[in-house]
């Protein structure tokens, strides 16, 4: 009764908003003699009134917006699974609230990569028109983006950092709620697309196309700068949260690798996200009011896009794996049962990929027509950003060596994460390097090369993550024997179907097109085939996540034995995190060291309500 | 009174800043120190105003208590 | 109260001002929110490089004055109220919400009188530019009335004002960009 109430009132003051927004716009464009109603201007100003009636409905009005007028606030409360469908200002609530909204997303795109694998398993159009492709790849992409941006960062991250570093809550809780619910509108406008014409551009949007397509251009504009906003503003509070808000005693030289990771993403985010901002803005102004930034008619210039929206999409690929990284490294030092080795070196790693990512965005464009003296210190510096990764891959690895594996479902994500960023790390050299970069550009060698990273590099830490903290975030343990078929399912569908794609890149299939010369039919099917066993691995998982959820037996506080501060306290932890408040002593991965202490945490209480489901 | 002063120092001086910005541009025909000229002024002026308007160093020292 | 020295650690979850916290969160979004800024600067010079039309130099002059007056008087209405000095606080207060809305009602002019066309590609960066920063203006006015209306009604005083200090850095910072945008639009080509 209370979700429905709080997600009914959001709904029905968005929608208020939207006619209000869309009713001023028409009159002032009567008053100064234009039709009243422009599709551009008109959506993007409802929208703007509707995104603010939105987030005032679903609680934002009582929580916060009250006290800019001076009134007294209130909070709805709601019981049990309800609380996960307020404005609620807890960061495990907001966690798992990111964590499930965006493993529904990542299925939803998943099966729109299993149409177009479909489509693909052939040479000629099949049963997609080109246009239809179009729509199907650009939303497969944007979503996946989406998901890649924010499922560990806003999911794993808002649950896990506060915990990790011994804090009640995050530095600004209203707005990590804010934060939360400014995702679903995006999701409605990028859904909606399909309704308007489809994404013809894919998810980066180039001009002059861009400009000139159907309106679903438009939505897809709204969203995405809308969604830059959360990352900009999750980012923000991550920073002030692990500058001020950790315990006594945790230093910097003794924080968890994955909160550094998170620190590292966070300072991305904040600085890079407003360059698509500004690009998808600057599409906005020429679509709206004819503005000329890109039209070269007019003295523009589709170059300029091209580099502002690199400026953040390449950095943007370290907000996605950075904290694939830090995950990573968390699950291997925790299941190597060893000190991780080289913390100082990965801190710098991390710290390194900070400071070059904003320096090598142009090695997207060497086949773009850009001045040709920008070609080598792209390429130096894009070579120069595999030293500090290779920093982190030698801490995983030198944790690993002589370890006492444990081999549970997240130490084998964890470990896949190392294999698969080697081969798309690999990859990504012949990308960096103009000569061969000018042959593959564009090519299905660059979908295996970004699939390799990102996939294998953070999705498959997600997953792990998700392993992990599946006992603290529910209280209940998952199945260990499907966790592991799920596992080996993933991993071989996976690296089967990117892998192979390597080959038909070689040979020059072209990316983003439905139809292919015939000769590739034979690799196409057998990566379709492949494709579609990825697919239907992630039921393995949706079952067991569903299941153990419900059913499953009461995990321990401490299921995996491991030193860090979010282990120490009951399983789900209660609202305040601690029992009273932790004090630091040591480093966290001290495993097999004598006497070594991380925190001093008063004895968790047993039980405790569980975060979802049960109560 | 006293505890504007610090204010008014700045508005003096970002007076002046803007006169003379304005003047050196439409004196200075040389379009490269013209550039690098406006970007010194705007530099100043922009670290004045975060200086002691926004108070900047608050952000290290913590809040004082005036 | 003097513990024994045998007692475990008392500790307390770090607690840091909170006024300290929103400041420098506050900070951070002026950092990203200076990139969004930059960004449209740097294809101001990207596209036209020092090149602009015809532009009316005395309004720009004119308007430039009028914003770093409104930061005066900004800071003269945070000063107040940390000093209890309601009176002026509220003049301050007032007469920032009436220089910003002179400064936007500039904007308008130039607007209207502008001798090229957005369609152009200088008219596209001097619209864009000038508009972005024109909408942080009317947020920042918005912001401020909402700040004169509490403080009208009695709120703030020198212990609890952090939403007029929190109003006032944003309206500096709207200030600072425009210290950029000013020579950039109108002065690096020569006058």
């Amino acid at each position: 009764m209370y979700a429905l109430i709080s997600i009914a009132s959001g709904v029905a003051s968005g929608l208020i908003g939207f006619y209000v927004g869309v009713g001023l716009t028409a009159l002032v464009r009567v008053a100064f003699g234009h039709s009243p109603w422009d599709a551009q201007i008109s959506i993007t100003v409802g929208y703007i009134f509707g995104l603010v009636g939105w987030l005032m409905g679903i609680g934002m009005w009582g929580a916060w917006g009250r006290e800019w007028f001076g009134l007294p606030t209130y909070a709805r409360k709601a019981p049990g699974w309800q609380r996960y469908f307020v404005f609620n200002s807890d960061h495990k609530v907001i966690g798992i609230q990111y964590l499930v909204t965006f493993v529904v997303v990542f299925l939803l795109a998943g099966l729109l990569a299993m149409v177009m694998r479909a489509e693909l398993a052939q040479a000629g159009n099949q049963f997609l028109s080109n246009d239809q492709y179009n729509a199907v790849m650009g939303l497969h992409g944007i979503l996946m983006i989406a998901v890649a941006v924010a499922a560990v960062i806003g999911g794993i991250g808002n649950y896990a950092v506060p915990l990790m570093i011994g804090a009640q809550d995050m530095a600004f809780p209203r707005l990590n709620a804010l934060t939360y619910w400014l995702n679903p509108p995006v999701a409605l406008l990028l859904l909606l697309t399909p309704a308007l014409g489809g994404l013809e551009t894919g998810w980066t949007a180039y001009p002059p196309l861009s400009v000139l397509t159907e309106n679903a251009q438009l939505l897809f504009n709204l969203a995405i700068i809308t969604f830059g906003l959360t990352s900009i503003l999750g980012g923000l509070n991550f920073i002030a949260t692990i500058i001020f808000l950790r315990a006594p005693g945790m230093t910097w030289g003794r924080l968890p690798i994955f909160v550094w990771s998170m620190f590292v993403a966070s300072w991305l985010a904040l600085l890079f996200t407003q360059g698509f901002a500004a690009a998808l803005l600057m599409v906005l102004l020429d679509r709206a009011f004819g503005m000329s930034f890109f039209n070269a008619e007019a003295g523009g210039d589709p170059l300029l896009y091209q580099h502002v929206f690199w400026f953040y999409s390449h950095p943007a690929v370290y907000i996605m794996v950075v904290p694939g990284f830090g995950l990573a490294l968390e699950l291997i030092t925790h299941f190597s049962r060893k000190p991780l080795f080289a913390y100082k070196y990965a801190v710098g790693g991390l710290l390194g990929i900070l400071g070059l990512s904003g320096l090598v965005w142009a090695h997207h464009m060497f086949t773009s027509g850009m001045p040709n003296y920008l070609h080598g210190p792209f390429l130096a510096l894009t070579e120069a950003i595999s030293i500090p990764t290779g920093l982190i891959f030698l801490s995983a690895l030198g944790t690993l060596f002589m370890g006492r594996l444990w081999l549970k479902t997240p130490m084998l994500f964890a470990m896949a994460v190392i294999f698969n960023f080697a081969l798309g790390g690999v990859t990504g050299i012949f990308l960096a390097d103009v000569p061969t970069d000018i042959h593959l550009h564009d090519t299905y060698f660059v979908v295996a090369h970004f699939h390799y990273t990102i996939v294998g590099g953070e999705i498959f830490a997600l997953f792990g993550a998700i392993y992990y903290y599946f006992p603290k975030m529910t209280g209940r343990m998952y199945n260990e024997t499907l966790g592991k078929l799920h596992f080996w399912w993933m991993f071989l569908g996976f690296n089967v179907t990117f892998f192979l794609m390597h080959w038909p890149g070689i040979l020059g299939m072209n990316r983003r097109i439905a139809d292919y010369p015939s000769s590739l039919e034979g690799v196409n099917l057998i990566i379709s085939i492949a494709a579609f066993a990825l697919g239907a691995s992630f039921l393995v998982f949706v079952y067991n996540m569903v299941v153990s959820w419900v059913r499953g037996p009461v995990a321990e506080a401490n299921p995996w034995r491991a030193r860090t501060l979010e282990w120490q306290t009951s399983s789900p932890p209660p609202i305040e995190n601690f029992p009273a408040p932790p004090v630091v002593r040591g480093h966290p991965y001290e495993y097999g060291v004598p006497g070594a202490v991380h925190a001093i945490v008063p004895t968790p209480m047993p039980g405790g309500a569980p975060a979802g489901g049960a109560k | 009174m006293s505890i504007f002063k610090v204010g008014w120092f700045v508005a003096v001086a970002l007076a002046v800043l803007t006169v003379v910005e304005y003047i050196f541009a439409a004196e200075m025909a040389d379009a490269t120190a013209r550039f690098l000229g406006l970007t010194l002024s705007a530099g100043t002026k922009a670290g004045l105003i975060m200086w002691f308007f926004m108070h900047l160093p608050r952000v290290w020292r913590g809040e004082e208590v005036h | 109260m003097a513990a024994t020295a045998t007692s475990l650690p008392i500790a307390e979850h770090a607690h840091p001002d909170p006024v300290h916290l929103k400041r420098v969160g506050l900070w951070l979004f002026f950092f990203s929110e200076s990139i969004l800024f930059g960004l449209f600067l740097s294809a101001r010079f990207f596209l036209e490089g020092i090149e602009a039309e015809h532009l009316d130099q005395a309004l720009g002059l004119g308007i430039t004055i009028v914003l770093l007056l409104s930061s005066v008087t900004a800071y003269t209405a945070e000063t107040a109220i940390e000093h209890d000095r309601r009176g002026i606080a509220i003049w301050g207060l007032i007469g920032t919400i009436l220089l910003g809305l002179v400064f936007a009602a500039g904007v308008g002019v130039e607007w209207s009188t502008a001798e090229f066309s957005r369609h152009e590609a200088f008219g596209t960066v001097f619209f864009s530019m000038t508009g972005l920063h024109a909408s942080h203006v009317v947020s920042g006015i918005v912001l401020l009335v909402l700040a004169l209306i509490q403080l009208l009604r009695g709120r703030f005083n020198s212990k609890d004002h952090w939403p007029i200090s929190g109003v006032v850095m944003y309206w500096h910072f709207v200030d600072v960009v425009w210290v950029f945008y000013y020579p950039a639009l109108y002065l690096v080509q020569g006058v």
